[in-house]
């Protein structure tokens, strides 16, 4: 006779053979790399108005509960425009040709949570909360001068998006609204960047 | 998920350098080099002057303010210089008067025959002397410091005799870069389009 009633023994079981499954739906570190695009939004659109297609992201996420992540994310945004027009630059008037361009660095811990919306989560969107700081590089050049500075700017970014699992990985999307508030003389800086990643298990 | 998923690093990272090393190509022709920077005083209210005055003469800053008497721009594109310059000031409601007859305001000009003269504002007192009474003069923002070969620069301070502290305080600065190309007819065009667009972008001066 055994020592362990039967109620015990199928959960010890359950718990055997669930627990791989768990671990395949939910890992517990992921890597992901993505191709951003982002929109400049106030002072950055000022600055350099055209929409950014050059940025690249990597994130790094350990799920702590199962609908809970939290990470760390790092990004590369180039923002860049030539333009004649006037810019004020540190109270002086400027017009002539001139190279602008900006080199967002962001650097940020987040949270992320994912809902339940089905048993099956092959297509898991989530809601996330960055904090943490923003290296941005302002890089102005006319005529023969340039001149470069760069600031770490304490920064927020609200993002949603979706993994979208498959056999061997996840496609994610989202979008993420960065907040880098001013900072050695450079104003508060805002784009929205959309991601475009792939992610897998480490 | 599997591990498989590393075997698309390589790519993204390259996919990523390859992105970022894209960057814009430089000046193609000479007047990609045209700047026009202007810089005022906010404090000063450039709707109360009525009058201004200035000299008939722009001096080549060579990099020896003692040099003497200077040598001066040419003749003609000195009076594009004051044409264009007049033409402004009138349009926005001052009158040009002689410097007797007490100016609200006065003007200065002068062109650059050297590079990198980072101490303009020491040649001031010493070229216009002859014209205005010795003080030292300060800009209004020291936003510009540098400039180069080719530049023209016009300053404009509120008239005094006897300047308060024995100095002059400048309330406007135009710093208009690429009057000698060699080409006469390309540096009347870039004079005129460089005085006006300094106008242009100093919307605060004028009378309402």
């Amino acid at each position: 006779m055994s020592k362990h009633p039967t109620p015990i023994r199928l959960a010890a079981l359950l718990v055997v053979l669930l627990a791989p499954i768990a671990r395949a739906e939910i890992p517990p570190t992921l890597v992901g790399l993505s191709y951003q695009f982002s929109i400049p939004i106030g002072n950055t659109y000022n600055y350099t108005p055209p929409v950014s297609w050059r940025g690249v992201g990597l994130d790094v996420a350990t799920f702590i509960r199962r609908d809970l992540a939290v990470g760390l994310a790092f990004g590369w945004n180039v923002f860049f425009e030539n333009t004649t027009s006037t810019l004020n630059f540190r109270g002086t008037d400027v017009t002539g040709n001139q190279d602008r361009a900006l080199n967002v660095w962001p650097t940020l811990v987040n949270a992320r949570w994912f809902p339940k919306i089905s048993s099956n989560r092959d297509i898991q969107p989530y809601i996330s909360a960055n904090v943490g700081g923003y290296i941005i590089e302002r890089y102005l050049a006319i005529g023969t001068t340039a001149s470069q500075e760069t600031h770490f700017h304490f920064g927020l970014a609200p993002e949603i998006g979706v993994f979208i699992q498959n056999p061997v990985g996840a496609v994610f999307i989202n979008a993420r609204y960065n907040m880098a508030f001013a900072s050695g003389g450079v104003p508060f800086q805002q784009f929205l960047s959309f991601s475009l990643g792939y992610a897998w298990e480490r | 998920m599997s591990r498989v998923g590393k075997h698309f690093v390589p790519p993204l990272v390259w996919l990523g350098l390859l992105l970022a090393a894209c960057h814009p190509t430089g000046a193609e022709t000479i007047t990609d080099l045209d700047t026009v920077a202007t810089t005022h005083d906010a404090t000063f209210d450039f709707a109360a002057p009525t009058t201004y005055s200035r000299p008939n003469q722009i001096p080549l800053i060579s990099g020896d303010p003692t040099t003497s008497p200077p040598e001066f721009l040419d003749a003609q594109l000195t009076a594009v210089v004051f044409s264009t310059l007049d033409n402004e000031m009138t349009a926005l409601g001052y009158t040009k008067v002689d410097i007797g007859a007490t100016p609200d305001l006065v003007i200065t000009a002068g062109a650059l025959k050297v590079t990198n003269v980072t101490y303009y504002y020491g040649y001031w007192c010493g070229y216009w002397a002859y014209y205005y009474p010795c003080y030292p003069y300060y800009p209004p923002v020291a936003g510009v410091s540098a400039y180069t070969q080719g530049t023209l620069i016009l300053d404009m301070a509120p008239f005094a005799a006897t300047p308060p502290a024995n100095q002059i305080l400048g309330v406007w600065t135009a710093v208009i870069r690429g009057i000698q190309s060699g080409s006469r007819s390309t540096d009347q065009a870039r004079i005129v389009n460089g005085i006006s667009q300094a106008f242009i972008q100093s919307p605060y001066l004028g009378k309402p």
